[in-house]
């Protein structure tokens, strides 16, 4: 998804980056803040670290060893029982996923975890034909199109006739495929979690600029990201934002589990819960801090509509495309404002060049 | 020996003595466009056409295995290898090239090396049809990276803009001083004037360049290569019109031997080139801190391992180091996907910092 998406959006994107980098000039120019806000700026990105990033990666540890093991227990005796009690961990993990994947910078970044264990759409064909031949490379980045991770989960755990494939002879490629599948994801999250457990957590704190590669630029690049991705691949494309109204329900995240609407909600409101610093001090409180406060309150509210919106949307959301398409498009819209106020507004009241994009026309 | 050396420090004190004398310089205007009298600098600025020929064939690695003939020749400008496809719509197109006499190999610096990086491009385009990864040549998104992460076009075309560049406008404007600027020949001028001219055809900007229009690839007469990045990363250096400026006010203090003015923008030419290329360095060891596709992350690595390979042709009068120069190189000359699994970019940020301190700011 990822890379098709930012081809798309590069005019805009490129634009924005342009917008944030005239409007940061008014602020500081070398992208540090002065030395008073320092003291803020550490307090936050302790509480970012120990009240909000590690506890979010350990949930979703645990939640991946509770989904391991369910599905181990489904493949050892495959059954209508033992399949239904993987269920709720799966969507309990997937759900928890949405909790960390606004932290794709730092050691996320490094182990590629996003991109490895939630590009979608996924690709039927492709994961058929790895079990298949017993052959498939889960170390290759991808691009649009993912042969695991949780949507390769989606899809095998929730094919319409899962016992019979799982069983008899002939399943035992098909076990081994959902075992490396979760070994991966599972090493994935656990490396990420070391790390920031390791030497990366002071990097993190220590960080008090605002410039490239701070962990204020970090985050509001991150939030950017997130918002384009919840108008891109998690809500607009699917609709057809980009096919001319044509709907392409089965590009959803979570399309077989038919917890799209679920995932999306729980990316917003993390990603609220980001903004806001939870019960700490967040960007939020910074950007009191450094007198927006006019801003902070259009952002807050605008997430409450977004939310409202979104929660509006009857589920599943692949029916809705169809079925209740003003609903889903007044969702987009607040997506859309939410995103603009993140995204241009809010960078630059940050002096953070939002720099994710590949803008580079060479 | 000596004698004549003595004789030439005589000359030089007279000559110096009388201008004292005269003790005023005719009243001059420097034109707004690089427009003189007997201009002519077709050779440089039709390297800058080969060179964006050359890259953009290099860049096709894409979608076909490439020719190693076809690189050959075009880097030796030889068996008419420009075409229509990679030469198009520039001062210099494929049919005017390709009828030149000289070509790129001839006068860039360390040409093996650059030869080498062109032809790496050939071997790795074999695998322009398979993923990537860590270890393993192939594509990543739309981009096709050798076995550690880099585009090797990447290398040669950013390199190239020191290494055919910077390196030759450094040595042109070392020799000025010391050209003739008394024996005209019709349409080239002074050997000083014509090389002055030359210098300017290798920055790849047209004569009537405009740092407030936005040049698209449509444009026949855009800034090129070097002259390209004045407007991508040198914004906020403001290098393009200072660098602009300074070869217009140059080329109208030769015409009317005002030394002084003449050495003072050879300086500010000087700065603002090498600035220019180092603010596209810095530019591409930070912004790849933050890109998390690999795709997008290791292009802009690889602009920035070529925009450090062209930093070595810059002036010997650099506040870059030697040492801090090969502590920059061997930091982009890291495997990229060890760079990448770095979370908190420690070698990257050091290279930020060698560049700061050696330039100041460079970019907002």
């Amino acid at each position: 998804m990822k890379k098709d998406f930012q081809l798309k959006l590069a005019g805009l994107l490129l634009m924005t980056a342009l917008l944030a980098f005239t409007c940061g000039k008014e602020g500081n120019d070398d992208g540090s803040n002065p030395g008073s806000t320092d003291a803020f700026k550490s307090a936050m990105l302790v509480n970012y670290a120990d009240n909000l990033i590690v506890p979010a990666y350990t949930d979703l540890n645990n939640k991946l060893g509770a989904l391991n093991s369910s599905v181990n227990a489904f493949l050892a005796a495959p059954s209508e029982l033992t399949l239904a009690a993987t269920r709720e961990p799966f969507k309990a993990a997937y759900l928890s996923f949405q909790g960390v994947s606004v932290l794709y910078f730092g050691p996320a970044s490094a182990q590629l975890l996003n991109n490895y264990i939630n590009t979608f759409p996924t690709v039927p064909t492709r994961i058929e034909k790895g079990i298949e031949t017993g052959t498939y490379n889960f170390n290759i980045p991808q691009n649009s199109d993912s042969i695991q991770g949780f949507p390769a989960l989606d899809y095998l755990l929730y094919a319409p006739d899962a016992v019979n494939k799982f069983s008899g002879v002939g399943a035992a490629k098909r076990k081994k495929y959902v075992q490396d599948v979760l070994v991966r994801m599972k090493t994935l999250v656990e490396n990420t979690l070391s790390q920031w457990n390791g030497p990366y957590h002071h990097t993190f704190i220590a960080s008090l600029k605002t410039d490239v590669g701070s962990s204020i630029g970090s985050l509001v690049n991150q939030f950017a990201y997130e918002m384009d991705a919840l108008k891109g691949p998690r809500i607009g494309w699917p609709f057809g934002k980009q096919s001319n109204g044509i709907v392409f329900a089965d590009k959803c995240e979570g399309y077989y589990s038919g917890i799209s609407a679920e995932l999306a909600i729980a990316n917003l409101s993390s990603l609220k819960n980001y903004y806001t610093g939870a019960n700490g001090d967040g960007i939020a409180d910074y950007l009191v801090l450094l007198k927006k406060q006019d801003l902070n309150n259009a952002v807050l509210a605008q997430f409450d509509l977004t939310l409202a919106a979104l929660n509006a949307i009857p589920k599943p959301l692949s029916a809705a495309f169809v079925n209740n398409p003003a609903l889903v498009e007044d969702a987009y819209k607040q997506v859309q404002k939410l995103l603009t106020l993140i995204k241009t507004d809010l960078a630059s009241a940050t002096a953070v060049q939002i720099t994710y994009q590949d803008n580079d026309g060479d | 020996m000596k004698n004549a050396l003595f004789f030439c420090v005589l000359g030089a004190v007279v000559f110096l003595s009388s201008c004292e004398k005269e003790d005023e310089i005719q009243a001059y205007t420097v034109p707004t466009t690089y427009t003189f009298d007997n201009v002519e600098y077709k050779e440089s600025a039709a390297r800058i056409s080969m060179w964006l020929g050359y890259t953009t064939y290099l860049g096709r690695s894409i979608r076909k295995v490439l020719s190693q003939d076809t690189v050959n020749y075009l880097w030796n400008n030889s068996n008419a290898a420009y075409t229509a496809d990679v030469a198009s719509n520039i001062p210099y197109p494929h049919t005017e090239i390709n009828k030149l006499t000289f070509n790129l190999a001839s006068k860039s610096a360390d040409v093996n090396t650059f030869k080498a990086y062109a032809d790496s491009m050939v071997a790795v385009s074999k695998f322009f049809n398979r993923p990537g990864a860590k270890g393993v040549a192939g594509k990543i998104g739309s981009r096709l990276f050798n076995y550690t992460g880099l585009e090797f076009n990447q290398a040669v075309a950013k390199g190239l803009m020191g290494g055919l560049s910077l390196y030759n406008i450094n040595a042109i404007l070392d020799k000025i001083p010391s050209d003739d600027n008394t024996i005209v020949v019709a349409g080239q001028g002074t050997a000083m004037q014509h090389n002055w001219d030359l210098a300017f055809g290798y920055v790849g900007i047209p004569a009537n360049y405009d740092t407030t229009t936005a040049y698209t690839s449509a444009m026949e007469n855009r800034p090129l290569a070097l002259g390209g990045y004045f407007a991508e990363r040198g914004k906020y250096l403001k290098a393009g019109g200072l660098v602009f400026e300074a070869f217009r006010k140059g080329r109208a203090a030769i015409v009317a031997k005002d030394y002084k003015t003449r050495d003072a923008a050879i300086a500010t030419i000087k700065e603002y080139l090498e600035k220019t290329v180092a603010a596209s360095a810095y530019y591409y060891v930070t912004t790849p801190q933050t890109q998390v596709a690999l795709d997008a992350k290791f292009h802009s690595l690889s602009e920035g391992f070529g925009f450090i390979l062209a930093l070595k042709y810059r002036d010997v009068s650099s506040k870059l180091t030697p040492a801090n120069y090969q502590t920059l190189l061997d930091i982009i000359k890291t495997n990229f996907y060890t760079l990448a699994e770095d979370p908190s970019n420690t070698k990257l940020k050091q290279a930020q910092t060698i560049l700061t301190n050696a330039y100041g700011k460079l970019q907002p």
